[in-house]
């Protein structure tokens, strides 16, 4: 199968979405490669930050929303502190991941997108934050085994779950907060915020 | 020296260690501590990346409940300390 020549798959108001929120200075990538350069997990990346620049400029959605890229990238912002042309790379990441999210659309990445939104889910738990590891552990073995065909065993998971416990790295109790109604209040509040 | 104190989930769950070291060299500079009251988590690392208002509203509570400490009776809480990164992160948009 030939490739669909450059312009006839171009998807000018994905393009635009994402400038939107990353900022006009997208449009400055004189794709130096610095920020992929920087990247400590471009290793593991099958399109590497500067192309997903590029690829975001050509409007070529199917080309981003396909890669592991976006849910790779770990947020830690060396590509945006290295730009020599200021854009706001690991903002762009955060707006495709958003886009990709909403979109439903199949990732090669899938244990990291189950990761985050069991951590969302997480967070809206009366017991907070602390017992995190703890039920992320659990839930994490029911969505793995659910959605994908390899799964944890369950000794695997008690080994890891005694070694955290037993170097203390998780306390017993968790932490209380009030503030936990507010968070479910804003949970509800952002499903009216959606991008598309 | 007293400041406001945002500790966020991972300083008191996988990185206790970096939590304790916090306390003791503050307090061994003279700076005291004074924690959030009822901070929540920020969303760091996960609510940034499904939805940007989540991204937005969490790091702003926090900083809500700091400034209600600092507009309590106590005025010299004016700075406040976020020693995690990925907190800082979503704090600092």
């Amino acid at each position: 199968m030939s490739e669909k020549p450059l312009l006839l798959d171009t998807d000018r108001r994905f393009r635009d979405i994402v400038i939107e929120s990353a900022g006009k200075e997208v449009f400055n990538c004189y794709q130096c490669n610095k920020c992929s350069a920087g990247c400590p997990v471009a290793f593991a990346m099958d399109l590497l930050p500067h192309q997903v620049i590029r690829s975001v400029l050509f409007g070529k959605k199917e080309k981003v929303m396909s890669s592991g890229t976006i849910w790779l990238c770990a947020s830690c912002e060396t590509c945006t502190t290295r730009c020599p042309n200021e854009i706001d790379i690991a903002q762009v990441m955060d707006v495709l991941r958003q886009l990709h999210y909403e979109s439903g659309h199949e990732t090669p990445q899938p244990k990291i997108l189950y990761c985050t939104l069991l951590f969302s889910t997480v967070l809206k738990k009366p017991a907070g934050s602390m017992n995190l590891a703890w039920s992320e552990t659990f839930q994490s073995k029911a969505a793995i085994s659910r959605k994908s065909s390899k799964k944890v065993p369950g000794k695997t998971i008690l080994n890891w779950q005694l070694r955290c416990f037993y170097g203390e790295s998780l306390s017993f109790f968790p932490h209380g907060s009030k503030g936990v109604k507010d968070v479910r209040t804003l949970f509800n509040q952002a499903q009216e915020h959606k991008k598309v | 020296m007293k400041v406001s104190f945002f500790p966020g989930c991972s300083l008191e769950g996988t990185a206790r260690e970096y939590g304790e070291s916090i306390e003791e060299v503050c307090s061994s500079l003279g700076i005291e501590l004074e924690e959030l009251k009822d901070w929540t988590c920020c969303g760091a690392s996960s609510a940034h990346c499904t939805n940007e208002f989540l991204s937005i509203a969490l790091p702003a509570r926090n900083l809500a409940c700091a400034e209600k400490l600092e507009s309590g009776p106590d005025h010299s809480l004016r700075s406040l300390l976020q020693p995690s990164e990925s907190c800082g992160r979503s704090i600092d948009l």
